[in-house]
């Protein structure tokens, strides 16, 4: 199954475990202490969150330590201009080859 | 941040057949587009192809979601390396010997597919949340 970050971001508890873990890493107990939910949904998100790119786990010792990843999320800031300067083009080279078509046409 | 769909509009001085040809028509699209192996204006159709993004190969992968000939072509788009799946729709307006193309690229496909106006509330909700986080970490 496809993740992105906007399905990452789609859910509260996603949501709220990103700004937890924007002001620091934690390891996962720690993340599933602060929810009334169950540990093994906690981590199920966490999964998911992995899965987007948003999140990144490393094991320190015995514990297993969840980072933030921004700059998956700066990555979809830069999407509107990539894709606004991308389509630009492509419609100006669809115009050009629309006149060179008809001016072939005429000839 | 920016969640809007990329809306651009063009006018062409031909008719709007002609537009749906250079949009369709697999020899005319390798000539303004990108080299396709093949193309068919069909629901369901599957094709990619490689953009360069400042000297890197990317390739977008690409499913056609909806055909009214003359009228209108979308298809989603997924960037190989960057899973968000988006949706590219191509309009045309016929204005006699011209034509009127309006192309939209949204992000939202997903949501589009669902119960629209819950989803986008949801999911604008969490980009504008996420966004703030975002400034803060940046601005720290």
């Amino acid at each position: 199954m496809r993740r992105d970050v906007f399905q990452a971001i789609a859910d509260p508890t996603r949501r709220e475990i990103i700004g937890m873990l924007a002001q620091q890493s934690l390891n996962l107990n720690n993340v599933a202490d602060q929810f009334a939910i169950s540990r093994p949904a906690i981590s199920k998100h966490i999964k998911i969150l992995t899965e987007c790119g948003l999140v990144t786990i490393t094991q320190q010792g015995r514990e297993r330590y969840c980072h933030a990843d921004f700059g998956k999320l700066k990555q979809v800031a830069d999407w509107t201009a990539r894709y606004q300067k991308f389509w630009t083009e492509k419609l100006d080279a669809l115009g050009a080859f629309l006149d060179k078509e008809q001016q072939t046409k005429k000839k | 941040m920016n969640t809007e769909p990329i809306v651009i509009e063009r006018t062409y001085n031909v008719p709007a057949d002609k537009v749906w040809q250079a949009l369709t028509d697999i020899n005319k699209i390798n000539q303004w587009f990108f080299q396709l192996e093949d193309f068919k204006p069909e629901v369901g159709f599957a094709f990619s192809f490689s953009g360069n993004d400042n000297g890197t190969r990317v390739v977008h992968e690409s499913v056609i979601k909806e055909v009214i000939p003359g009228k209108k072509l979308a298809y989603s788009m997924i960037y190989k390396d960057y899973p968000q799946e988006s949706l590219v729709t191509f309009e045309l307006f016929d204005e006699g010997d011209k034509t009127r193309l309006v192309l939209t690229h949204s992000q939202l496909a997903e949501i589009a597919k669902g119960s629209p106006m819950y989803a986008r509330e949801k999911f604008l909700g969490g980009w504008t949340y996420l966004a703030g986080k975002l400034d803060d970490f940046l601005n720290k």
